[in-house]
């Protein structure tokens, strides 16, 4: 299995990648993929199928400033801090998406163990420490080709959590984003620092998958880069 | 007209009823074409066939969407 340890960059270029590899994928063009990387500057990401009235706390958004982007994966939104989070991803065939939610939580929960934290899958697509959220993991699927990206929140600041509105009936029973999610930094009650966390995962997924390194080809790049303009597109972003 | 409900499975569905249409949010798990076939069965009163949710199911999710609509 192919693992791209890639850069920080923009939502709108992280996004366009992610879904040129599932298109490539889906057609046997590019093998299946580890990719560990992040957003930078710090951004709000919504699932395909959430409405942005109804998640995004637009005051708090303005205030601080983070850019908001549409993913072409299911799930909820997620914050993803530039200071405190990597962001991975996984391309590989499948049919069934809840068996490689739990694969890769498998590698996930060989993350957190390199903390001495003990981590559990929550199906769907969590994976908690006490009850809290430390990873969220979103998939998308394409002609018998499974993407998942998600958050490995090390040192998120909570406080940006403002950002994200939750409908009635979920924060009546999960509590509000900010109170349902955790770090691992939190947890330990001291600062983790990124390469710790790259390091953790690179522990995870090597013991779950047959990593070897390489490169984005040029076919990628370059269909990503034809992609981004739906990611800055206001349209894609409000379209529900 | 706007309704909102937890799946058994967790996950958090809101169901707008517009007068040409219907639009159903949340984050669960789907694909674009799936959920235009669900869309569309309901916005003709009718339960959704040949489709797939992970998170939601499909009765239960016509059952909230009666309810929604009888409000």
């Amino acid at each position: 299995m192919r693992l791209i340890i890639d850069s920080f960059y923009e939502g709108e270029r992280q996004m366009a990648l992610d879904e040129a590899m599932l298109i490539l994928h889906s057609r046997n063009i590019i093998p299946d993929t580890v990719r560990l990387w992040g957003f930078k500057p710090t951004t709000l990401s919504l699932g395909r199928f959430l409405s942005v009235k109804d998640w995004v706390n637009e005051e708090e958004l303005k205030k601080f400033n983070f850019p908001l982007i549409r993913r072409f994966t299911g799930g909820g939104p997620a914050l993803h801090d530039e200071n405190g989070e990597i962001t991975w991803s996984v391309v590989l065939h499948g049919e069934d998406m809840l068996s490689v939610y739990k694969k890769i939580a498998e590698a996930l929960i060989r993350s957190f163990s390199h903390f001495g934290l003990k981590a559990s899958f929550s199906p769907i697509n969590d994976i908690v420490i006490d009850g809290k959220k430390v990873v969220g993991m979103a998939g998308a699927i394409k002609r018998g080709s499974i993407l998942v990206h998600g958050t490995f929140m090390y040192a998120t600041n909570l406080d940006f959590m403002k950002v994200i509105k939750s409908p009635k009936v979920k924060e009546d029973v999960r509590g509000s984003a900010k109170t349902r999610v955790t770090t691992i930094s939190s947890l330990l009650n001291s600062i983790v620092k990124k390469e710790e966390a790259l390091q953790a995962l690179l522990e995870g997924f090597s013991s779950v998958f047959k990593l070897e390194e390489g490169s984005l080809t040029e076919l990628e790049v370059d269909i990503a880069n034809s992609l981004k303009f739906k990611y800055t597109n206001v349209k894609w972003t409000y379209l529900r | 007209m706007t309704c909102e409900f937890r799946s058994k499975a967790g996950k958090t569905v809101v169901i707008h009823v517009y007068e040409d249409h219907v639009e159903v949010t949340g984050d669960f798990f789907t694909t674009e074409e799936d959920l235009e076939k669900i869309e569309e069965s309901l916005k003709e009163g009718k339960k959704p066939e040949n489709a797939f949710i992970l998170g939601v199911d499909l009765d239960e999710l016509y059952e909230k969407f009666l309810e929604c609509v009888k409000k």
